[in-house]
């Protein structure tokens, strides 16, 4: 009997622990409302957000650009960014990055993935060592992110 | 009560990070996940608290109570820190990547060996007699696995910083971290220290039926401590009390002004069984008194005691203690036992009948020639074939194995008696 009252006290706690997280969950992911509501992920869907960070190199030739995304986009998949960012839904949604070519120069984004404290010091994420080249193609890949 | 404190410890890191947090939406199971993985590392601190025999805490419920807890909570805790990566791997299954050790960052394998060290020490704990573990061993991988798991699972919560990267979260965080290490330092330092300059000294060790021996110990240089009859202690023989290598055992003697204890126990397992070796003048350490399992908590006008075995040993302690204090209520013991002449402390109750009104039943498992008591199991018969009629006033007094206990708790609640009028002492609590 006495077994049975503390199998019921730990069934009740457990049951208990799990509701309250449910409702933690819950409280901390908005609706669906509030999410739209949200002003960062409106100004990425706004045209003129994509065209305020046109990059020099973008107009000079298609093809090697084309290269150099692909590039990136393999930099951004062996790098695991997914793990914490999103594009297009894919990924971890916490911290998306679509249209980040618009909100960010590519300086910017430079500086977030090589030394992302400098930006914010209070950020928990750690700066990544990548060769020049695959840099490049990462930001690359991602500006171009910022029209689609 | 005692819930909602287990519950606002275990949840309160949670709602701290409920709190002025800023981030991002990142959707229900995300968040969902993250919060089982908190709660369940918060669970593993309460781990430390619930054995770690603070009296006070402990007294409305009962040690056996608490360890029950602690034995079945912890498969709760496994389950939400399991649920945890399983479902943000789920929800995103990039993360997958990070169960291979080499590539993963050290945070995540941090996690990842918290969770090896907790099944680790669960697969230990719930089949150690299965994997034939030394009692002291385990206690020892148990403790060292524990501290393992709960320092990973900091650890990893650090590493990954998402969710304590404010200084003010990381200082609560840390105070957490290290109210659990002082609760650790108190058990495993401050505790034994204390014990260490409280030594007793082993004045006698007498055979009793039953491959039984009764220790007896004085304290040397101190008091001693209060206790009710039928509680027990931690006896700790022939190594420091810094080894870990105590044991509980009911006190088999009535409190006596001396501070003077007897302990009787069954040579049973590894540390039982070298009990007879030990010879008076060597030195013992005692830590107790625990137990809510006495008469003294529970007024009543007449008792009934109901022994299987070695469970005797608290049952003797609470009678001899009545035979002091010149009690005259009516007491029944029910005593289960094998055989006759095996029957721990057959003449100490038949000498305790002459000083209490004491009505004994004998269950004998094989009776000798020409028996004419009980014979067989504590079956409902035999207990409602003796119990008088007005035995729903009665409190119950209940220890011995542990189908046997139940047995019996299922048998008195049939017989009417209300639930809250039996008590149980564990008799095998590793």
């Amino acid at each position: 009997m006495r077994i049975l009252f503390a199998k019921l006290l730990v069934a009740v706690t457990g049951l208990l622990i799990v509701v309250l997280a449910i409702l933690f969950a819950v409280l901390r992911s908005p609706t669906d409302d509030a999410h739209l509501a949200a002003p960062e992920q409106v100004t990425q869907t706004t045209p003129e957000a994509g065209v305020v960070a046109p990059t020099t190199k973008d107009a000079n030739s298609q093809a090697p650009q084309a290269a150099t995304i692909a590039r990136g986009r393999a930099v951004y998949a062996e790098q695991r960014c997914r793990v914490c960012h999103s594009i297009e839904g894919e990924g971890n949604t916490r911290s998306p990055l679509d249209g980040v070519g618009g909100r960010l120069t590519e300086r910017e984004i430079r500086r977030w993935i090589v030394a992302p404290q400098d930006m914010n010091p209070a950020v928990a994420k750690r700066g990544y060592q990548l060769s020049e080249e695959d840099l490049n193609a990462l930001v690359a890949y991602l500006t171009a992110s910022s029209r689609r | 009560m005692w819930i909602a404190v287990y519950l606002g410890l275990v949840l309160a890191p949670l709602f701290v990070l409920l709190v002025g947090t800023t981030d991002t939406n990142a959707g229900f199971w995300w968040d969902f996940a993250i919060a089982l993985g908190f709660a369940g590392t918060a669970m593993m601190g309460v781990q430390f608290l619930l054995t770690a025999r603070f009296k006070r805490a402990m007294a409305p419920f009962g040690i056996d109570i608490i360890y029950y807890f602690h034995r079945y909570i912890a498969v709760v805790a496994l389950g939400l820190i399991l649920a945890h990566p399983a479902i943000l791997m789920f929800d995103n299954p990039a993360i997958l990547s990070f169960l291979n050790p080499v590539r993963a960052p050290w945070r995540m394998n941090a996690g990842l060996a918290s969770i090896l060290a907790l099944t680790a020490l669960m697969i230990s704990s719930w089949w150690r007699k299965r994997l034939s573990l030394h009692y002291d061993a385990w206690r020892r991988w148990h403790s060292a696995l524990a501290i393992a798991a709960l320092g990973l699972a900091l650890a990893h919560i650090g590493g990954v910083g998402h969710y304590v990267a404010a200084p003010w979260k990381r200082a609560l965080w840390t105070g957490i971290g290290l109210s659990w290490l002082g609760v650790i330092a108190y058990v495993r330092v401050g505790r034994p220290w204390w014990m260490l300059r409280r030594p007793y000294d082993v004045i006698d060790v007498r055979p009793e039926r039953g491959d039984a021996w009764t220790v007896v110990v004085r304290p040397r240089g101190h008091e001693g401590f209060r206790y009710h009859p039928g509680q027990f202690a931690w006896l700790t023989l022939r190594a420091s009390p810094f080894s870990m290598r105590e044991h509980p055992f009911s006190i088999s003697s009535g409190p006596v002004a001396s501070g003077q204890l007897e302990f009787t126990i069954k040579e049973l397992g590894d540390f039982t069984k070298t009990i007879k070796t030990v010879r008076s003048g060597e030195t013992a350490f005692v830590d107790g008194p625990y137990g809510a399992f006495t008469i003294d908590r529970h007024r009543a006008p007449g008792y009934v005691f109901i022994a299987g075995g070695i469970g005797i040993a608290p049952l003797m302690g609470m009678l001899r203690a009545l035979a002091d204090r010149g009690d005259t209520r009516p007491i029944i013991l029910f005593y289960a036992y094998r055989r006759w002449e095996r029957l721990t402390f057959r003449e100490a109750i038949e000498t305790l009948r002459s000083q209490i009104a004491l009505r004994v039943v004998y269950v004998l498992g094989e009776p000798p020639e020409h028996w004419e008591g009980e014979t067989g199991l504590l079956e409902p018969g035999v207990l409602s074939r003796h119990l008088p009629s007005d035995r729903r006033t009665f409190h119950y007094f209940i220890c011995g194995p542990e189908a046997m206990t139940q047995a019996v708790e299922r048998a008195l609640h049939g017989l009417g008696v209300p639930l809250r009028q039996m008590h149980t002492e564990l008799f095998d609590m590793a």
